[in-house]
């Protein structure tokens, strides 16, 4: 039932997607937007059968739930598929994506490896480990050899450390 | 006798560029991620292609396709790791391999169902491989008979059978591919010059980065679910010791029956647009099963279920790229991605690929070949034991090396920040579509298709003064309309089937 919601949601927002492009694609040249026109149309048919799909299961379920509660005052069925997690752990997830969008906000003003270690170590907490033992080596052979490939071998131009720019 | 000559001639050509050093390297280095992608679970070969896609930028194009070429048929094989040792599936394809690869494992023949799984892998990748270069080169041809309507149905018929065959739901591979339609149109029109979806981004002009989408669609979700589950322990040093095991090729009599007859599953599945991967090795698993004198020990430990289902596994990684290479028609998500990697270099599928780069796509075949020849040597028992120490690590620790490499990968290409939102963008769209059974392999393949089908369906327009009936005019157009009707079509029928079934059994 969770998941028929979440289905749900995400339809509506890609229908909110989708007519907001339309608009945007009707300002193009005529010749450039007959192709974008004609792909949105099909998303929003498409989009439009899944919503409705979800709110026809919905509102079946709904349905004989509230029948079997008629019959059966009691809390017999939470519904199908109860027991669906959309995340694996919420508060993982948020964490992960917040820092994740920090992360990639912050790396041209930071600098890649500082912004980089910090996010390695915030990772690393946020999934409960502990094992500095293990954590500390790992850490320096994987940044050692980021460094040895791109910045020694590639000579490829990383975001410029803002504490190493401090001491120039 | 000569069309053959001249059909084969550059393959010979290309042998020697193969054995370059720098293009063996490449082959190895893909080898071994292919391996430790392949074994780590949640990490599958097309994340693993997707995340050293950015490195292979700068590369020549033969030796980030030798990269490919190793990752892929190495990874078919490392995901039968874990799938023996930790009843844990490295890749999806690895999941029938579980049902008698674990219980022998059980029973101390860990030893050898991996030398089952790796001897039966090779001989799929080798039969594969071969079929790959018989058959690619004559089937090029074919594409000269197409004209742009023709170009036109292809695509779509690529999409269409991508966008219904890779998910669970027809309809929302459909939404996908249109999505990565639309993605493949930010940007400015080639044809007209004006600037489309940009929303005033200057970066976004120059169209958006396949690289960065790709590497965050595949790249960050498993990153993700990695980070949510928090596995903090790895694989025990015991699980590692092996006792010694029977040689494979020395008793090849007893498996050859189901070798041959699970290579021809394997292929035929992976020439079939989208439905190779976790398909073929069940379709093998299945027909090793029909064909055995004991199927009633299928499930319980039987070496052949394993030889059956890792030998049609390795058997359609080379044939899901015959209609890649030769009409731009991916077999499999993998094959997607390696030929989006392919646009990255400028190259693009078809007979032009062929004729105007022979020494890559012939030294690529040549790459397909070589590395399922080496997969015995870089999936042998002490090759195996080194690589599994990657499973020793706790798996929490791979989330931010995953995150890091993604990031510094797509930096790098263009040294642009905008490419490293887009790639976090993506990821975190992908990570929601995944987890509402949106299948991602089409959205990539929407967004290569997408400029092609579009430029199609100009030309078409242009060269018959906008007559409509221009792309229905053929017999070869009327061909693959109804094969995407039917394509589209038979999902709805089968669907219609299966509930009649369920309501005469009540």
């Amino acid at each position: 039932m969770k998941m028929k919601f979440y289905e749900l949601f995400f339809g509506f927002f890609f229908i909110a997607f989708v007519i907001s492009m339309m608009f945007v694609a009707n300002g193009f040249d005529k010749e450039s937007k007959v192709f974008p026109l004609g792909i949105l149309s099909i998303m929003l048919i498409l989009l439009i059968s899944i919503v409705y799909k979800y709110l026809r299961e919905i509102l079946t379920i709904i349905k004989n739930h509230s029948r079997v509660q008629s019959i059966n005052n009691n809390n017999v069925s939470k519904g199908e598929g109860a027991d669906e997690k959309f995340f694996i752990n919420h508060n993982r997830f948020w964490l992960t994506t917040i820092f994740g969008i920090i992360y990639v906000l912050t790396m041209e003003v930071v600098g890649f490896f500082t912004s980089s270690i910090i996010f390695f170590v915030i990772l690393i907490k946020i999934g409960g480990y502990h094992n500095w033992k293990l954590i500390v080596p790992t850490m320096l052979i994987f940044f050692g050899a980021i460094y040895i490939v791109f910045v020694w071998l590639f000579e490829r131009p990383m975001p410029t450390e803002f504490f190493i720019t401090l001491f120039n | 006798m000569d069309t053959i000559i001249n059909l084969f001639s550059p393959l010979v050509h290309a042998l020697p560029i193969v054995f370059q050093w720098h293009n063996l390297l490449a082959v190895f280095i893909g080898m071994i991620i292919g391996i430790v992608v392949g074994a780590v679970p949640g990490i599958s070969v097309i994340n693993g292609i997707a995340l050293i896609l950015p490195f292979t930028f700068t590369l020549d194009p033969l030796v980030a396709l030798g990269m490919m070429a190793g990752i892929y048929n190495a990874g078919s094989y490392g995901g039968a790791i874990p799938a023996i040792l930790l009843r844990i599936p490295g890749t999806s394809a690895s999941v029938a391999t579980i049902l008698d690869g674990y219980p022998m494992a059980q029973r101390g023949d860990a030893a050898y169902a991996l030398k089952i799984a790796v001897i039966s892998g090779t001989f799929g990748s080798v039969f594969s491989g071969i079929v790959l270069i018989l058959f690619a080169p004559p089937l090029a041809q074919i594409s000269l008979l197409f004209g742009p309507a023709e170009y036109f149905w292809v695509a779509i018929f690529g999409l269409c059978t991508t966008a219904v065959m890779v998910g669970e739901q027809p309809i929302k591979g459909l939404f996908a591919a249109c999505l990565g339609l639309l993605l493949g149109m930010v940007g400015e029109d080639d044809t007209s010059g004006s600037v489309r979806f940009s929303f005033g981004i200057l970066e976004l002009e120059d169209h958006l980065s396949l690289v960065a989408v790709l590497t965050g669609m595949f790249g960050i979700p498993p990153a993700i679910k990695m980070c949510e589950e928090a596995i903090k322990t790895g694989m025990s040093k015991e699980a590692l010791k092996f006792k010694n095991a029977p040689s494979v090729i020395k008793e090849w009599k007893k498996y050859i029956n189901v070798w041959w007859r699970t290579s021809v599953v394997g292929v035929i599945i992976g020439i079939l647009p989208g439905a190779a991967g976790a398909v073929s090795a069940f379709v093998a698993y299945n027909e090793a099963k029909r064909v055995a004198p004991d199927p009633e020990t299928f499930g319980s430990g039987n070496p052949l279920g394993i030889a059956g289902a890792e030998c049609g596994n390795g058997a359609d990684n080379a044939a899901a790229l015959i209609p890649a290479l030769t009409l731009g028609i991916p077999g499999s998500g993998v094959a997607a991605v390696i030929m989006g990697g392919m646009l990255v270099h400028g190259l693009r599928p078809g007979l032009q690929l062929f004729q105007e780069s022979p020494d890559v796509v012939y030294g690529f075949m040549l790459q397909m070949l070589l590395t399922a020849l080496l997969l015995p040597v870089f999936g042998g028992l002490i090759a195996t034991k080194i690589f599994a120490q990657i499973l020793r690590l706790p798996r929490v620790l791979l989330v931010p090396m995953i995150f890091i490499i993604t990031t510094v990968g797509v930096y790098t290409v263009h040294n642009t920040v905008i490419d490293i939102y887009v790639m976090l963008l993506f990821g975190i769209l992908a990570y929601f579509m995944e987890k509402l059974n949106y299948p991602i392999p089409p959205v990539i393949l929407g967004m290569i298709l997408g400029p092609i089908i579009e430029q199609q369906f100009r030309l078409t327009n242009i060269i018959h003064q906008y007559n409509p009936t221009a792309f229905f005019s053929s017999y070869l157009s009327m061909i693959l309309i109804i094969l995407i009707l039917f394509v589209l079509f038979f999902p709805l029928y089968r669907a219609r089937r299966d509930k009649k079934k369920r309501m005469v059994n009540g």
